[in-house]
């Protein structure tokens, strides 16, 4: 059996500053191991460190071992994401809903996601939202609507784990509707 | 004999006895009434006292939808806005002939905007009829459909509606939850254009239009039935809950690449959450409804995970899982 047929991986997407180590920091038991530097570029609001390589982390459910990977934001590690995907159960790609670039960074990722892999599912997680005036969700879904138009978009704050777990809830339906 | 359907809005006891009296008198006349309390649906006549806040509300979406109104009030210039050619001002002193009379010349009026007006809103039995665009729950009918910003709450907490960019804004949480809370409990709601110069720097919280909505609706005892027909979703609703959490997927899943009968969904998922997300939906103009006079059942999944089939084909990963997460 292929890891392709294991759908043993659940993997977070999404550009620097979007919330991957933090929400996968929430959902995992035991701290995830991640590499990370601080900003060459400078502190992005609270954030200071960026992660260099792959956040990795597990969970263990009555024996089945789920890995869990964070997808490196930056575009010179992007030859790593064929091997991350390779396996996946499902991508969670969360995008910053306070950046300017939201809407460009949706496309983007979409697409390179489902250039590696289109079958994949794919749930999207916007975050810092509450306190966004500019941010309009319908531009959102134009953003992604040549691409995968009917992707889910779900308003989520990284930090809680009650948010990421939703997240999963929706890759494990739509999953189970593919099977159905 | 005739059936005519005669609702009532805010009316006292004296009235409502009257109006039984009116409906003895109909009686020798070949009609049979009924009386009930206005639900929103294609009564033949409403009759409304505006003072009253329910009645008041009723009112104002009966007259909005052409339907017969018999007003019940002494101060008829309070009430200019619910005043056509449909509608009867009468004071509650009067006695049950000319209320009779007055149900006799309203239903004259009406015959032609009775045949032709919509149902507004609720549809109790399975047999109703299939959705249209003006199918809403009525008390917020004014938003279905709307392309500029809408301002609608009570007389000190409001909500914008910004149907461009798909939310819902307030100035302070407590402001969702006083209108959330209005929305269940039927409280007399005022719905206002945003105009271009109106500043919006004071709305300091944004929710998904759809998110707002739900958790209003869901926690409705009394929310009417959608109404019957085709539906699916046009794109994926931005509702975050941790407690319908998997229902909401479920649902979603199925309805962003299929349509499927509305009684078929309500059957086979729980009802609750399956009736507030078709009127979030509808509202948010996610809801794509297609009239068919008979409607193609599509198979809906009535379980989010079955631990032991997701367990049999993949290996109990994804039935971990969904076990984990609660599904």
């Amino acid at each position: 059996m292929s890891a392709h047929e294991n759908y043993n991986k659940l993997v977070f997407a999404g550009p620097v500053g979007a919330g991957k180590s933090t929400a996968i920091a929430a959902i995992s038991e035991t701290p995830p191991v991640s590499t990370e530097e601080t900003l060459s570029s400078g502190a992005m609001g609270d954030k200071t460190t960026t992660t260099v390589a792959l956040d990795y982390s597990f969970l263990n459910l009555e024996g089945s071992i789920i890995h869990i990977y964070g997808m490196p934001g930056q575009a010179r590690l992007g030859f790593m994401r064929n091997i991350v995907l390779e396996g996946a159960l499902g991508v969670v790609l969360l995008l910053n809903g306070e950046s300017e670039e939201v809407y460009n960074d949706a496309s983007y990722w979409l697409r390179s996601i489902r250039e590696i892999s289109p079958q994949l599912n794919v749930v999207i997680g916007i975050t810092k939202t509450e306190n966004n005036p500019d941010l309009s969700l319908n531009e959102l879904r134009g953003s992604i609507s040549q691409i995968d138009p009917k992707a889910p978009i779900l308003s989520v704050d990284a930090r809680e784990e009650d948010d990421m777990k939703q997240l999963l809830k929706i890759l494990l339906a739509l999953h189970m509707a593919q099977a159905v | 004999m005739k059936d005519i359907t005669i609702a009532h809005a805010g009316c006292d006891e004296a009235v409502l006895k009257k109006l039984q009296v009116s409906a003895n008198l109909f009686l020798g006349e070949g009609y049979s009434l009924c009386f009930k309390q206005w639900e929103g649906t294609g009564a033949d006549i409403l009759v409304a006292n505006p003072e009253d806040a329910f009645g008041y509300r009723s009112a104002d979406v009966a007259h909005r939808h052409g339907v017969p109104l018999m007003l019940i009030t002494d101060h008829k210039d309070q009430y200019q806005e619910l005043i056509n050619d449909s509608s009867i001002v009468v004071d509650a002193d009067q006695p049950a002939g000319l209320f009779f009379r007055l149900v006799e010349k309203l239903l004259s009026k009406g015959k032609t905007a009775v045949q032709n007006v919509v149902d507004i809103g609720t549809v109790p039995s399975q047999q109703a009829d299939t959705a249209t665009n003006d199918d809403v729950f009525p008390e917020l009918a004014a938003l279905v459909g709307v392309e500029s910003a809408m301002k609608f709450g009570l007389s000190n907490h409001y909500v914008y509606f910004l149907p461009k960019k798909g939310v819902c804004a307030a100035a302070s949480k407590e402001d969702f939850v006083a209108v959330r809370d209005a929305i269940r409990s039927h409280e007399a709601l005022s719905f206002s254009e945003v105009s271009d110069s109106e500043s919006l720097t004071s709305l300091k919280h944004y929710v998904s239009s759809e998110g707002f909505f739900f958790h209003s609706f869901v926690g409705m005892q009394d929310l009417p039935r959608f109404p019957n027909g085709q539906v699916g979703l046009t794109s994926w609703p931005n509702i975050k809950s941790k407690k319908f959490a998997a229902e909401l997927a479920t649902l979603s899943a199925t309805l962003v690449v299929t349509t499927c009968n509305v009684s078929d969904v309500l059957e086979s998922h729980s009802a609750k959450v399956a009736n507030a997300l078709f009127y979030a939906a509808h509202i948010s103009g996610l809801l794509e409804v297609k009239a068919s006079e008979k409607a193609t059942v599509t198979a809906m999944p009535t379980a989010v995970v079955d631990g032991a089939n997701a367990k049999k084909h993949h290996g109990g990963i994804v039935g971990a899982l969904g076990k984990w997460l609660g599904m």
